[in-house]
């Protein structure tokens, strides 16, 4: 094993790592939604939306836990609350500490719909019962940030019937990642699912862009732990300015 | 030191604070019926709307106050309390018309060219960055035009798309640029079009460039955002000429 191949491994480890980490906690905070959820329903079975606010302390422990995530919550599929639409009961960090609510549009009528139902962190969580990340993508509607989204299975009594997880800024990503790539003499990317890169180390490798065509000696490492999608790839240095 | 003189200097003029106090609820009351601050949602304080806005205290309570009147926004006491959105303004045509006569040809022009080029250069990312199911999402939320009952329903739609298209391009900044023109031209321009006419044609223009941009042809994309470009703002001028200067027709 080249030096350059063991750097590799290594930073992928880390970062595996991170996430890894990442989703356990958001599959704490998904059980621990569940038992306050629970708490709020008591002996009635009609969930209502105002149950979900129960929620907010597993938020706030998750978000005092990882200082990275900038919001987190739970979102229900349409047909759980009401037949049309479904729940977001997200937490974002407030400017003065603490956690505040924030609001979505449901309603399809209405002007800034969020339509979650066209995103892959809902559909596929939901079908497949496995975790997941999206992006690097602008949520609009949503944060209306450029962010990516990590999401755990939610279930209540043993049924899935929704999403637990948080929103990431690029930017506070780019910060836990970036330190491990710049350790590697090649130009690194950590890129998500179709090789959308989430953070390069040199400007051949930008937030956002596909990777494109690879020479022949470049290196792809899938990160270890919680499966992803995620991998790091690896190509000898073009640019040398 | 120089003077600033000639068409800079109108960056200074002084703004009358009525002028502004109708600029705030202008702004508000757009950006709530493009959705751009939502329904329940809480506006800031006015102290850090004053900051923000850059104007007097008074002036923001003076628009603070007509939006309030206009059943737009509420104002709740108490620990939870603070200034909630819970209308939708319906901007007088009467008003959107005089917006629209107010613009110059240049103006219009000028605004045509910054749509023109966000337009261009959003496809043209997007073909580069975005991915087949992206491209499945924005289709499917393209065709929703189809539903819309209401000029109304058709703006939102409209807007819906042009910003669902710079965010596919994955620039914040170019979907900022995208809101703010929204916000200048997609309520005047709705207020002209009308659904049994002009609902079907734009959302066909949407999907040529959705249909290009999916083939990852860019020239073709961009040819498909110059047209449409320029079918809207046609629209526009005609508009702003026929209520301008009518033709007189002879008997």
């Amino acid at each position: 094993m080249s030096a350059v191949t063991g750097e590799l491994e290594r930073a992928g480890d880390a970062i595996g790592q991170w996430f890894t980490a990442l989703f356990a906690d958001l599959t704490t905070m998904s059980s621990a939604s569940e038992r306050e959820i629970q708490n709020a329903l008591g002996k009635r079975s009609d969930l209502t939306e105002k149950d979900l606010r129960a929620i907010q302390p597993a938020a706030t422990a998750f978000l005092n836990r990882h200082p990275v995530p900038l919001a987190a919550g739970l979102v229900l599929g349409p047909g759980i609350i009401d037949d049309s639409t479904g729940a977001i009961e997200w937490w974002r960090r407030g400017p003065r500490g603490g956690t505040q609510r924030i609001v979505f549009t449901l309603n399809p009528d209405a002007a800034g719909f969020y339509d979650y139902l066209t995103y892959d962190w809902f559909t596929e969580v939901i079908t497949t019962g496995a975790p997941a990340i999206q992006g690097p993508y602008l949520d609009y509607a949503g944060l209306d940030q450029y962010i990516l989204t990590s999401m755990v299975p939610f279930c209540l009594d043993g049924a899935l019937i929704g999403t637990a997880g948080c929103d990431t800024e690029v930017r506070a990503l780019e910060a836990v990642v970036m330190p491990h790539l710049r350790q590697i003499p090649m130009d690194v990317a950590l890129v998500s699912k179709f090789d959308r890169i989430v953070v390069g180390n040199s400007g051949r490798f930008l937030v956002g862009n596909r990777v494109g065509e690879l020479p022949r000696d470049a290196l792809r490492t899938p990160l270890p732990g919680v499966d992803l999608g995620l991998q790091l790839v690896a190509s000898p240095r073009t640019h040398t300015f | 030191m120089s003077d600033i003189i000639g068409f800079r200097s109108q960056v200074f003029r002084p703004l009358p604070e009525v002028l502004r106090a109708d600029a705030i609820v202008d702004r508000l009351s757009t950006a709530i019926s493009l959705g751009m601050i939502r329904q329940g949602e809480q506006l800031p304080v006015e102290n850090q709307l004053t900051v923000m806005f850059g104007v007097a205290t008074a002036t923001v309570r003076d628009a603070l106050h007509t939006l309030r009147e206009r059943g737009i926004i509420e104002t709740r006491r108490g620990r939870s309390g603070g200034t909630f959105v819970i209308g939708t303004p319906s901007t007088h045509h009467d008003v959107l018309r005089a917006r629209l006569t107010a613009l110059s040809m240049a103006e219009l022009r000028d605004m045509e060219d910054e749509q023109l080029a966000t337009g261009l250069a959003a496809v043209q990312l997007v073909v580069e960055r975005a991915f087949p199911h992206d491209i499945d999402r924005l289709e499917r939320i393209t065709r929703t035009m189809a539903e819309a009952t209401t000029t109304d329903a058709c703006m939102r739609a409209d807007s819906r798309f042009h910003i669902e298209l710079a965010a596919l391009a994955q620039s914040e900044r170019l979907v900022s640029t995208q809101m703010r023109l929204l916000t200048e031209s997609s309520e005047i321009l709705w207020s002209i079009l009308d659904v049994s006419h002009d609902r079907d044609w734009s959302m066909a223009d949407h999907l040529e460039i959705v249909t290009a941009v999916r083939t990852g042809e860019i020239a073709a994309a961009q040819n498909a955002v110059r047209l449409h470009t320029s079918r809207d703002f046609y629209r526009l001028v005609a508009a702003r000429l026929d209520t301008l200067y009518p033709i007189e027709v002879r008997e």
